[in-house]
């Protein structure tokens, strides 16, 4: 900086600037958030989407309010059984939690591949799931970890409602036009699970997800059989699907033997994948199936490192 | 106005009305006259624009001025001056540099870097990966890389050095 103060220029405000300035309240508390958001301000995260499709629109939409300013939602803790994550939490808040990898180490894995160092300073996990983004690369971290949106609003109260009954199609939620994500309530890890999230992309960085797959596995020992089985898919279909007949062909069964493939051709028969820009459906289905021959084994690992054995 | 002020390379500078609700890049460049962060994408791609926000990199592309009452900004032209010396002649040995419109935002992550901020164990085999906000289009990347490694004082694991001659 110059040390010369602040250029004064005729009618003020940016002379190059492709965005016509914001309407943009910053409220320090919840209440003064839900005040905002009930008179119908557009909540604004860390804008990593939203002053994106501003810039192409030239303008915000309309009024917003920044969620950020708000340090009672910014909080990531593990208590009472319960991974909660504040509406206002960067992603990069949420990876530097020790309690949060341990507890959900699917949506970590997710969350440690947004974007970039600088997406990820300013980007929220609430934001990345309110954006309803198909491709969203802690959504499916999300679903296997059961997570509850946590809604509030001025009028209405608090609610909550599960990540899957929350993400109605594709950019589209059930936030009201006047509520606000409080927290987002993973579950975490038992004692003999574990979990993880891999995806494809072309460049390892800046990308969005061709496909991205998430596991969560119980086992009773190391080297047993799994016991229990979740898994989710993400940017193959409208929104994150649970491939629930690929999840129980797992049940009772080792993790490297035939009921893997089983497990990957029913995932990939039960996607809903199209045809775009990033990749074909059929590419995709392939992504899917070989994803999953990825994740099983690995959240595999993880369950059995928790319980300090030897994997499998 | 006073709580709306925020603190640019250890100044204190109030927002004025005028600048509410902009970009905190035009605020920089033009409000402040602090024109070492570049406009390249302007949609946090590239990180040309990288300033580091209460110690943290961020697109400054990205972040509405109003934002920034009370924290703590430092910009290209703040970095710290013996790191950039040790930058220039790193960048210099290897080749770093063609055009120079990427080198802020390189050189800003180079500061964070420096100071700890992708963990207190950086290696040169780390470097890109912290380094995965900001475009290069014209030398690379491997001398640059090199040369941020070298520069802020990553432990050497043989990651970063192949020969791409």
């Amino acid at each position: 900086v110059t040390g010369a103060g602040v250029a004064e220029r005729p009618g003020g405000g940016p002379r190059f600037a492709p965005l016509d300035r914001a309407d943009l309240t910053c409220p320090r508390d919840l209440e003064g958030l839900l005040q905002a958001r009930a008179e119908g301000r557009t909540p604004l995260a860390g804008g990593t989407d939203l002053l994106i499709a501003a810039l192409h629109a030239g303008r915000l939409a309309g009024p917003a309010v920044w969620i950020g300013g708000v340090q009672e939602l910014r909080g990531v803790d593990v208590e009472a059984g319960t991974l909660r994550i504040g509406g206002a939490a960067t992603i990069a808040g949420l990876l530097r939690s020790p309690a949060a990898q341990a507890a959900a180490p699917a949506l970590l894995d997710g969350a440690r591949i947004v974007g970039s160092v600088q997406i990820r300073n300013v980007a929220t996990l609430a934001g990345n799931l309110c954006n309803g983004s198909p491709a969203a690369d802690t959504v499916p971290g999300l679903a296997v970890h059961r997570a509850r949106v946590e809604l509030a609003s001025r009028d209405g109260g608090t609610r909550s409602l599960g990540v899957l009954e929350f993400l109605r199609g594709p950019r589209i939620t059930d936030l009201r036009s006047d509520e606000v994500v409080t927290a987002l309530l993973a579950e975490p890890l038992g004692p003999r699970e574990g979990s993880s999230y891999r995806r494809f992309t072309v460049r390892r960085s800046m990308d969005l997800a061709f496909v991205g797959v998430a596991v969560r596995l119980g086992i009773e020992h190391p080297g047993g059989p799994i016991a229990s089985a979740s898994i989710a898919l993400g940017a193959v279909g409208p929104t994150v699907l649970m491939a629930d007949e690929a999840a129980q062909a797992l049940i009772g069964e080792s993790p490297g033997g035939p009921a893997l493939l089983a497990a990957a051709d029913l995932a990939a028969a039960a996607c809903r994948p199209i045809d775009d820009v990033r990749s074909s459906a059929a590419y995709r289905r392939r992504l899917v199936h070989a994803l999953v021959r990825e994740c099983v084994p690995e959240a595999y690992r993880r369950a059995a490192a928790r319980i300090g054995g030897e994997g499998a | 106005v006073s709580d709306e002020a925020c603190t640019v390379n250890g100044l204190r500078q109030p927002v004025p009305a005028q600048w509410r609700g902009s970009r905190l890049l035009d605020f920089l460049r033009e409000g402040l006259g602090a024109t070492g962060a570049k406009e390249g994408c302007s949609e946090g791609e590239c990180g040309a624009c990288t300033v580091l926000i209460d110690g943290e990199p961020m697109c400054s592309c990205l972040v509405i001025t109003d934002t920034v009452a009370g924290r703590d900004i430092v910009t290209v032209e703040g970095v710290d001056p013996a790191l950039l010396e040790r930058l220039d002649a790193a960048v210099d040995a290897h080749g770093g540099v063609q055009c120079g419109f990427c080198t802020p935002g390189f050189t800003v992550m180079t500061q964070w870097l420096s100071a700890g901020g992708a963990g207190a164990q950086l290696t040169a085999a780390g470097v890109p990966a912290a380094l995965e906000g900001n475009l290069c289009r014209c030398t690379g990347y491997l001398q640059l890389h090199r040369a941020i490694a070298t520069a802020a004082g990553a432990a050497l694991d043989g990651g970063g050095h192949d020969d791409d001659r």
